[in-house]
Protein backbone atom coordinates (compact mmCIF):
# COMPACT_ATOMS: atom_id res chain seq x y z
CA UNK A 1 0.00 0.00 0.00
CA UNK A 2 3.06 2.32 0.78
CA UNK A 3 4.23 1.82 -2.65
CA UNK A 4 1.05 2.37 -4.34
CA UNK A 5 0.68 5.99 -2.00
CA UNK A 6 4.17 6.91 -3.13
CA UNK A 7 3.30 6.24 -6.64
CA UNK A 8 0.09 8.09 -6.65
CA UNK A 9 1.57 10.95 -4.85
CA UNK A 10 3.05 12.30 -7.64
CA UNK A 11 -1.02 11.99 -9.80
CA UNK A 12 -2.19 13.96 -6.72
CA UNK A 13 0.69 17.07 -6.78
CA UNK A 14 -0.65 17.31 -10.60
CA UNK A 15 -4.38 17.14 -10.13
CA UNK A 16 -4.21 19.53 -7.18
CA UNK A 17 -2.18 22.07 -9.33
CA UNK A 18 -5.31 23.81 -10.25
CA UNK A 19 -6.80 24.22 -7.32
CA UNK A 20 -4.36 26.55 -6.08
CA UNK A 21 -5.63 28.96 -8.85
CA UNK A 22 -9.32 28.26 -7.75
CA UNK A 23 -11.46 31.50 -7.41
CA UNK A 24 -14.61 31.99 -5.81
CA UNK A 25 -15.95 35.42 -7.15
CA UNK A 26 -14.63 35.44 -10.66
CA UNK A 27 -15.25 37.91 -13.23
CA UNK A 28 -16.37 41.66 -12.12
CA UNK A 29 -16.20 45.24 -12.73
CA UNK A 30 -14.15 45.97 -15.67
CA UNK A 31 -15.38 49.73 -16.16
CA UNK A 32 -15.46 52.36 -13.28
CA UNK A 33 -19.01 53.06 -14.99
CA UNK A 34 -20.54 49.48 -14.14
CA UNK A 35 -20.10 50.50 -10.35
CA UNK A 36 -22.86 53.37 -11.26
CA UNK A 37 -26.43 52.42 -9.77
CA UNK A 38 -29.55 54.83 -9.96
CA UNK A 39 -32.21 54.82 -7.00
CA UNK A 40 -35.40 56.50 -7.32
CA UNK A 41 -38.35 56.52 -5.26
CA UNK A 42 -41.65 58.40 -5.23
CA UNK A 43 -44.92 59.09 -3.22
CA UNK A 44 -47.93 57.28 -4.62
CA UNK A 45 -50.15 59.59 -3.55
CA UNK A 46 -48.42 62.68 -5.55
CA UNK A 47 -49.54 63.15 -8.71
CA UNK A 48 -46.61 64.04 -10.85
CA UNK A 49 -48.39 64.15 -13.97
CA UNK A 50 -50.73 67.46 -12.84
CA UNK A 51 -50.34 70.07 -15.73
CA UNK A 52 -51.04 72.64 -12.88
CA UNK A 53 -48.44 71.83 -10.34
CA UNK A 54 -45.32 71.69 -12.95
CA UNK A 55 -43.90 75.22 -11.77
CA UNK A 56 -40.74 74.12 -9.55
CA UNK A 57 -37.58 76.32 -7.73
CA UNK A 58 -33.90 74.75 -7.64
CA UNK A 59 -31.25 76.66 -6.36
CA UNK A 60 -28.24 78.19 -8.29
CA UNK A 61 -25.68 75.99 -6.03
CA UNK A 62 -25.44 72.58 -5.25
CA UNK A 63 -25.59 71.67 -1.69
CA UNK A 64 -22.32 69.52 -0.77
CA UNK A 65 -22.70 67.32 2.58
CA UNK A 66 -19.26 68.18 4.01
CA UNK A 67 -17.78 69.94 6.91
CA UNK A 68 -14.35 69.93 5.23
CA UNK A 69 -14.57 73.07 2.65
CA UNK A 70 -11.28 71.44 0.63
CA UNK A 71 -13.51 68.24 0.09
CA UNK A 72 -15.82 70.19 -1.68
CA UNK A 73 -14.93 69.96 -5.63
CA UNK A 74 -17.58 72.09 -7.50
CA UNK A 75 -16.22 70.82 -10.81
CA UNK A 76 -19.36 69.56 -11.81
CA UNK A 77 -21.97 71.16 -10.45
CA UNK A 78 -23.15 72.46 -13.83
CA UNK A 79 -23.53 69.45 -15.41
CA UNK A 80 -25.80 68.34 -12.67
CA UNK A 81 -27.94 71.61 -12.65
CA UNK A 82 -27.88 71.82 -16.32
CA UNK A 83 -29.30 67.80 -16.64
CA UNK A 84 -31.94 67.86 -14.12
CA UNK A 85 -33.27 71.53 -15.45
CA UNK A 86 -33.22 69.50 -19.09
CA UNK A 87 -34.64 66.36 -17.89
CA UNK A 88 -37.59 68.16 -15.98
CA UNK A 89 -38.12 70.07 -18.53
CA UNK A 90 -38.67 66.79 -21.26
CA UNK A 91 -41.23 66.20 -18.30
CA UNK A 92 -43.38 69.67 -18.75
CA UNK A 93 -41.92 70.84 -16.05
CA UNK A 94 -40.74 74.77 -15.50
CA UNK A 95 -38.02 76.00 -13.60
CA UNK A 96 -38.67 79.73 -11.62
CA UNK A 97 -36.91 81.95 -10.47
CA UNK A 98 -38.20 82.56 -6.70
CA UNK A 99 -39.75 79.96 -4.63
CA UNK A 100 -43.02 82.19 -4.66
CA UNK A 101 -45.06 79.98 -7.24
CA UNK A 102 -43.13 77.14 -7.04
CA UNK A 103 -45.45 73.90 -6.80
CA UNK A 104 -42.07 72.04 -5.95
CA UNK A 105 -38.39 72.41 -5.05
CA UNK A 106 -35.52 70.52 -6.54
CA UNK A 107 -32.64 70.29 -3.95
CA UNK A 108 -29.49 68.33 -5.17
CA UNK A 109 -26.52 67.62 -2.97
CA UNK A 110 -23.41 65.67 -3.56
CA UNK A 111 -21.09 63.65 -0.85
CA UNK A 112 -17.91 61.70 -1.31
CA UNK A 113 -16.01 58.98 0.36
CA UNK A 114 -12.91 58.00 0.66
CA UNK A 115 -12.48 54.15 1.49
CA UNK A 116 -8.91 52.03 2.25
CA UNK A 117 -7.69 49.45 3.64
CA UNK A 118 -6.35 46.03 3.09
CA UNK A 119 -8.53 43.05 2.34
CA UNK A 120 -7.94 39.32 1.82
CA UNK A 121 -9.61 37.07 0.08
CA UNK A 122 -9.84 33.16 0.91
CA UNK A 123 -8.60 30.34 -1.36
CA UNK A 124 -6.27 33.10 -2.74
CA UNK A 125 -6.48 36.12 -4.48
CA UNK A 126 -4.61 35.53 -7.92
CA UNK A 127 -7.60 34.32 -9.81
CA UNK A 128 -9.62 37.62 -8.72
CA UNK A 129 -8.55 39.50 -11.44
CA UNK A 130 -9.29 42.65 -9.41
CA UNK A 131 -6.23 44.16 -8.06
CA UNK A 132 -5.28 46.41 -9.76
CA UNK A 133 -7.30 46.06 -12.93
CA UNK A 134 -10.78 46.37 -11.54
CA UNK A 135 -9.98 50.38 -12.02
CA UNK A 136 -11.00 51.33 -8.13
CA UNK A 137 -10.44 55.02 -8.12
CA UNK A 138 -7.40 56.62 -6.72
CA UNK A 139 -5.98 53.04 -6.23
CA UNK A 140 -2.61 53.97 -4.66
CA UNK A 141 0.15 51.85 -6.26
CA UNK A 142 2.90 52.33 -3.71
CA UNK A 143 0.64 50.54 -0.89
CA UNK A 144 2.49 47.11 -0.41
CA UNK A 145 1.11 43.67 -0.93
CA UNK A 146 0.41 41.89 2.34
CA UNK A 147 0.63 37.88 1.78
CA UNK A 148 -2.47 37.10 -0.34
CA UNK A 149 -4.58 40.06 0.44
CA UNK A 150 -4.50 43.40 -1.44
CA UNK A 151 -4.87 46.71 -1.03
CA UNK A 152 -6.85 49.35 -2.19
CA UNK A 153 -7.98 52.88 -1.70
CA UNK A 154 -10.84 54.31 -3.52
CA UNK A 155 -13.65 57.28 -3.36
CA UNK A 156 -17.19 56.86 -4.65
CA UNK A 157 -19.59 60.09 -5.10
CA UNK A 158 -22.92 60.35 -4.67
CA UNK A 159 -25.81 62.92 -5.90
CA UNK A 160 -28.92 63.26 -4.20
CA UNK A 161 -31.66 65.10 -6.36
CA UNK A 162 -35.16 65.58 -4.09
CA UNK A 163 -38.56 67.04 -4.86
CA UNK A 164 -40.02 68.68 -2.05
CA UNK A 165 -43.59 69.17 -1.91
CA UNK A 166 -43.96 72.45 0.11
CA UNK A 167 -47.63 72.48 0.80
CA UNK A 168 -46.71 69.60 3.29
CA UNK A 169 -44.36 70.58 5.30
CA UNK A 170 -45.29 69.60 8.80
CA UNK A 171 -43.83 73.19 10.63
CA UNK A 172 -44.86 71.53 14.23
CA UNK A 173 -43.14 67.87 13.42
CA UNK A 174 -40.20 69.50 11.39
CA UNK A 175 -41.17 67.38 8.07
CA UNK A 176 -40.37 68.25 4.96
CA UNK A 177 -41.95 65.70 2.46
CA UNK A 178 -39.84 64.50 -0.30
CA UNK A 179 -42.19 63.37 -2.80
CA UNK A 180 -39.76 62.21 -5.54
CA UNK A 181 -35.75 61.01 -4.67
CA UNK A 182 -32.97 60.18 -7.04
CA UNK A 183 -29.76 58.82 -5.48
CA UNK A 184 -26.88 58.00 -7.86
CA UNK A 185 -23.49 56.24 -6.48
CA UNK A 186 -20.55 55.19 -8.58
CA UNK A 187 -16.35 54.88 -8.09
CA UNK A 188 -14.86 58.41 -8.95
CA UNK A 189 -12.15 58.28 -11.48
CA UNK A 190 -9.30 60.98 -12.08
CA UNK A 191 -10.88 61.61 -15.74
CA UNK A 192 -13.13 64.32 -15.46
CA UNK A 193 -14.59 64.00 -18.54
CA UNK A 194 -15.52 60.87 -17.91
CA UNK A 195 -16.94 61.64 -14.55
CA UNK A 196 -18.86 64.39 -16.62
CA UNK A 197 -20.38 61.53 -18.99
CA UNK A 198 -21.17 59.12 -15.82
CA UNK A 199 -23.33 61.94 -14.37
CA UNK A 200 -25.55 63.33 -17.42
CA UNK A 201 -25.83 59.38 -18.35
CA UNK A 202 -27.17 58.37 -15.01
CA UNK A 203 -28.71 61.57 -13.99
CA UNK A 204 -31.04 60.79 -17.45
CA UNK A 205 -31.69 57.25 -16.10
CA UNK A 206 -33.43 58.52 -12.75
CA UNK A 207 -35.83 60.48 -15.00
CA UNK A 208 -36.19 57.04 -17.12
CA UNK A 209 -37.90 55.30 -14.00
CA UNK A 210 -40.79 55.31 -12.01
CA UNK A 211 -42.87 57.94 -11.76
CA UNK A 212 -41.39 59.68 -14.72
CA UNK A 213 -41.32 56.87 -16.79
CA UNK A 214 -43.41 53.04 -17.36
CA UNK A 215 -41.20 50.01 -15.61
CA UNK A 216 -39.96 48.60 -18.63
CA UNK B 1 -11.72 0.81 -41.87
CA UNK B 2 -15.10 1.24 -40.08
CA UNK B 3 -15.19 -2.63 -39.42
CA UNK B 4 -11.95 -2.04 -37.65
CA UNK B 5 -12.69 0.13 -35.59
CA UNK B 6 -15.94 -1.67 -34.27
CA UNK B 7 -13.75 -4.34 -33.82
CA UNK B 8 -11.10 -2.48 -31.75
CA UNK B 9 -14.11 -1.20 -29.32
CA UNK B 10 -15.71 -4.58 -29.20
CA UNK B 11 -12.51 -5.88 -28.14
CA UNK B 12 -11.85 -3.19 -25.28
CA UNK B 13 -15.14 -3.40 -23.86
CA UNK B 14 -14.76 -7.59 -23.70
CA UNK B 15 -10.88 -7.11 -22.56
CA UNK B 16 -12.32 -4.59 -20.03
CA UNK B 17 -15.20 -7.33 -18.61
CA UNK B 18 -12.98 -10.31 -18.51
CA UNK B 19 -9.28 -9.45 -17.14
CA UNK B 20 -9.64 -9.37 -13.94
CA UNK B 21 -6.20 -7.13 -12.84
CA UNK B 22 -4.69 -8.03 -9.03
CA UNK B 23 -5.60 -4.67 -7.42
CA UNK B 24 -7.41 -5.61 -4.02
CA UNK B 25 -7.87 -1.84 -2.93
CA UNK B 26 -9.80 -1.66 0.29
CA UNK B 27 -9.67 2.17 0.08
CA UNK B 28 -9.97 5.03 -2.57
CA UNK B 29 -9.16 8.79 -3.22
CA UNK B 30 -11.37 10.49 -6.18
CA UNK B 31 -9.84 13.85 -7.37
CA UNK B 32 -12.13 15.52 -9.81
CA UNK B 33 -12.76 18.32 -12.22
CA UNK B 34 -16.38 19.48 -12.21
CA UNK B 35 -18.43 21.43 -14.70
CA UNK B 36 -22.09 22.13 -13.02
CA UNK B 37 -25.51 23.18 -14.85
CA UNK B 38 -27.43 24.90 -12.70
CA UNK B 39 -31.46 24.14 -12.51
CA UNK B 40 -34.43 25.15 -10.36
CA UNK B 41 -33.56 28.29 -8.20
CA UNK B 42 -30.01 27.84 -8.87
CA UNK B 43 -30.95 28.26 -12.64
CA UNK B 44 -33.29 31.40 -11.92
CA UNK B 45 -30.51 33.30 -10.39
CA UNK B 46 -27.29 32.25 -12.54
CA UNK B 47 -28.11 30.70 -15.52
CA UNK B 48 -24.44 30.05 -16.64
CA UNK B 49 -22.88 26.61 -16.59
CA UNK B 50 -20.29 26.63 -14.26
CA UNK B 51 -16.71 25.28 -15.11
CA UNK B 52 -15.38 26.02 -11.65
CA UNK B 53 -15.66 23.11 -9.56
CA UNK B 54 -13.64 20.65 -8.17
CA UNK B 55 -14.21 17.02 -5.84
CA UNK B 56 -12.13 15.24 -3.04
CA UNK B 57 -13.53 11.48 -2.01
CA UNK B 58 -12.28 9.52 0.18
CA UNK B 59 -13.82 6.08 0.17
CA UNK B 60 -13.73 2.61 1.77
CA UNK B 61 -14.86 -0.53 0.75
CA UNK B 62 -17.44 -1.75 3.12
CA UNK B 63 -18.14 -4.84 1.05
CA UNK B 64 -17.35 -6.64 -2.43
CA UNK B 65 -19.16 -4.04 -4.47
CA UNK B 66 -20.10 -1.38 -2.18
CA UNK B 67 -18.27 1.12 -0.76
CA UNK B 68 -19.17 4.07 1.79
CA UNK B 69 -17.34 7.26 1.28
CA UNK B 70 -16.76 11.12 2.26
CA UNK B 71 -16.98 14.02 0.13
CA UNK B 72 -15.80 17.31 -0.28
CA UNK B 73 -16.82 19.83 -3.31
CA UNK B 74 -16.30 22.92 -4.43
CA UNK B 75 -18.98 24.54 -6.96
CA UNK B 76 -18.49 28.12 -8.20
CA UNK B 77 -21.41 29.91 -10.29
CA UNK B 78 -21.25 33.53 -11.15
CA UNK B 79 -22.90 35.62 -14.32
CA UNK B 80 -22.01 39.09 -15.13
CA UNK B 81 -25.49 40.44 -15.26
CA UNK B 82 -26.26 43.74 -17.92
CA UNK B 83 -27.00 46.74 -16.97
CA UNK B 84 -30.36 46.55 -16.00
CA UNK B 85 -33.47 48.02 -14.32
CA UNK B 86 -34.94 46.22 -11.25
CA UNK B 87 -38.16 47.34 -9.27
CA UNK B 88 -39.39 46.86 -5.74
CA UNK B 89 -42.73 48.51 -5.99
CA UNK B 90 -42.04 52.20 -5.87
CA UNK B 91 -38.46 51.79 -5.82
CA UNK B 92 -36.35 51.24 -8.79
CA UNK B 93 -32.60 50.52 -9.04
CA UNK B 94 -30.74 50.15 -12.00
CA UNK B 95 -27.09 49.45 -13.03
CA UNK B 96 -25.26 45.65 -13.22
CA UNK B 97 -25.20 43.36 -11.23
CA UNK B 98 -22.49 40.56 -10.29
CA UNK B 99 -23.80 37.42 -8.99
CA UNK B 100 -21.80 34.54 -7.28
CA UNK B 101 -23.08 31.25 -6.17
CA UNK B 102 -20.39 29.48 -4.14
CA UNK B 103 -21.53 25.76 -3.25
CA UNK B 104 -19.86 22.96 -1.23
CA UNK B 105 -20.97 19.80 0.17
CA UNK B 106 -19.60 18.05 3.31
CA UNK B 107 -21.48 14.25 1.92
CA UNK B 108 -21.27 11.20 3.14
CA UNK B 109 -22.50 8.26 0.66
CA UNK B 110 -22.01 4.88 -0.54
CA UNK B 111 -21.56 3.46 -4.77
CA UNK B 112 -22.40 0.58 -5.58
CA UNK B 113 -19.77 -1.08 -8.15
CA UNK B 114 -19.96 -3.59 -10.76
CA UNK B 115 -17.09 -5.53 -12.06
CA UNK B 116 -14.98 -4.24 -8.95
CA UNK B 117 -11.95 -6.43 -10.55
CA UNK B 118 -12.09 -5.62 -13.93
CA UNK B 119 -10.51 -1.97 -15.65
CA UNK B 120 -13.86 -1.25 -16.41
CA UNK B 121 -16.09 -0.54 -13.66
CA UNK B 122 -19.42 1.09 -13.74
CA UNK B 123 -20.89 2.52 -10.00
CA UNK B 124 -24.49 3.90 -8.84
CA UNK B 125 -24.28 6.33 -6.12
CA UNK B 126 -26.29 8.65 -3.27
CA UNK B 127 -25.63 10.32 -0.49
CA UNK B 128 -26.69 13.39 1.78
CA UNK B 129 -24.82 15.85 3.72
CA UNK B 130 -24.14 19.11 4.86
CA UNK B 131 -23.63 22.10 2.19
CA UNK B 132 -22.69 25.27 2.10
CA UNK B 133 -24.08 27.33 -0.06
CA UNK B 134 -22.72 31.58 -0.08
CA UNK B 135 -25.02 33.69 -2.41
CA UNK B 136 -23.80 36.71 -2.86
CA UNK B 137 -24.97 39.98 -5.29
CA UNK B 138 -22.28 42.85 -5.94
CA UNK B 139 -24.03 45.63 -7.59
CA UNK B 140 -22.19 49.23 -7.70
CA UNK B 141 -19.82 49.34 -4.64
CA UNK B 142 -22.30 47.21 -2.67
CA UNK B 143 -22.45 43.65 -1.76
CA UNK B 144 -25.35 41.75 -0.80
CA UNK B 145 -24.27 38.24 1.29
CA UNK B 146 -25.91 35.08 2.10
CA UNK B 147 -24.22 32.45 3.64
CA UNK B 148 -26.50 29.80 4.91
CA UNK B 149 -25.65 25.64 5.67
CA UNK B 150 -28.67 23.20 3.55
CA UNK B 151 -29.12 19.96 4.01
CA UNK B 152 -28.48 18.35 1.04
CA UNK B 153 -28.54 15.03 -0.76
CA UNK B 154 -27.53 13.40 -4.11
CA UNK B 155 -27.43 10.47 -6.74
CA UNK B 156 -25.03 9.65 -8.87
CA UNK B 157 -24.01 7.56 -11.39
CA UNK B 158 -20.75 6.66 -13.36
CA UNK B 159 -17.44 4.75 -14.54
CA UNK B 160 -13.70 4.13 -13.75
CA UNK B 161 -11.54 2.74 -16.16
CA UNK B 162 -8.02 1.47 -14.41
CA UNK B 163 -5.39 2.57 -17.08
CA UNK B 164 -2.53 1.12 -14.51
CA UNK B 165 -2.18 -0.43 -11.32
CA UNK B 166 -4.69 1.20 -8.65
CA UNK B 167 -4.80 4.40 -10.89
CA UNK B 168 -7.87 4.93 -13.35
CA UNK B 169 -9.72 7.36 -15.32
CA UNK B 170 -13.20 8.44 -13.66
CA UNK B 171 -16.19 10.17 -15.13
CA UNK B 172 -19.34 10.44 -13.50
CA UNK B 173 -22.71 12.42 -13.14
CA UNK B 174 -24.58 14.11 -10.22
CA UNK B 175 -27.33 15.41 -9.31
CA UNK B 176 -26.72 17.61 -6.31
CA UNK B 177 -29.78 19.70 -4.41
CA UNK B 178 -30.41 21.27 -1.30
CA UNK B 179 -33.36 21.81 0.87
CA UNK B 180 -34.65 25.63 1.76
CA UNK B 181 -32.67 26.34 5.19
CA UNK B 182 -33.19 29.87 6.89
CA UNK B 183 -35.65 31.12 4.97
CA UNK B 184 -33.14 30.37 1.81
CA UNK B 185 -33.89 29.15 -1.00
CA UNK B 186 -32.32 25.19 -1.84
CA UNK B 187 -30.61 24.83 -4.79
CA UNK B 188 -29.87 22.07 -7.52
CA UNK B 189 -27.45 21.26 -10.29
CA UNK B 190 -25.74 19.05 -12.46
CA UNK B 191 -22.23 18.13 -11.97
CA UNK B 192 -20.45 16.27 -14.75
CA UNK B 193 -16.81 15.29 -13.52
CA UNK B 194 -13.82 14.06 -14.71
CA UNK B 195 -10.77 12.65 -12.70
CA UNK B 196 -8.73 10.28 -11.08
CA UNK B 197 -9.14 7.35 -9.20
CA UNK B 198 -6.42 6.07 -6.68
CA UNK B 199 -6.49 2.61 -5.02
CA UNK B 200 -4.90 2.17 -1.89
Amino acid sequence: MKSKLKRNFSFLIIAAIPLVFFSCYPGGVEYYSDTDIIYTNYDEDYNFYNPDTKNYFMPDTVHYASTDPDEVNRQFENDILNEIEKNLAKHGYTRLDDTTNADVFITATVTSSTYSGVGYYPGGGWWWGGYPGWGWGGYYPGYPYYGWGYAYSYTTGSVFIEMVNPDEIDHDEEEIPIVWLAAINGLLSDNSANTAARIVSTIEQAFNQPPFALKK
Amino acid sequence: MKKIKYIIVAALIAFSFNNKVSSQETSYINMTYDMSMPFGNTADYISKTSFRGYTFELGWYAAEALTIGLRFSWHTFSEDMPYDTYYDGTISLTGKQYRYINSMPLTTGIKWIMNKNGHFRPFLGAGLGAYMQNIRTDMGVYTAEIKQWHFGFYPEAGFLYEFSYGTGLLLNARYDNTLEAGGNNGHSYLTVSVGFHFGL
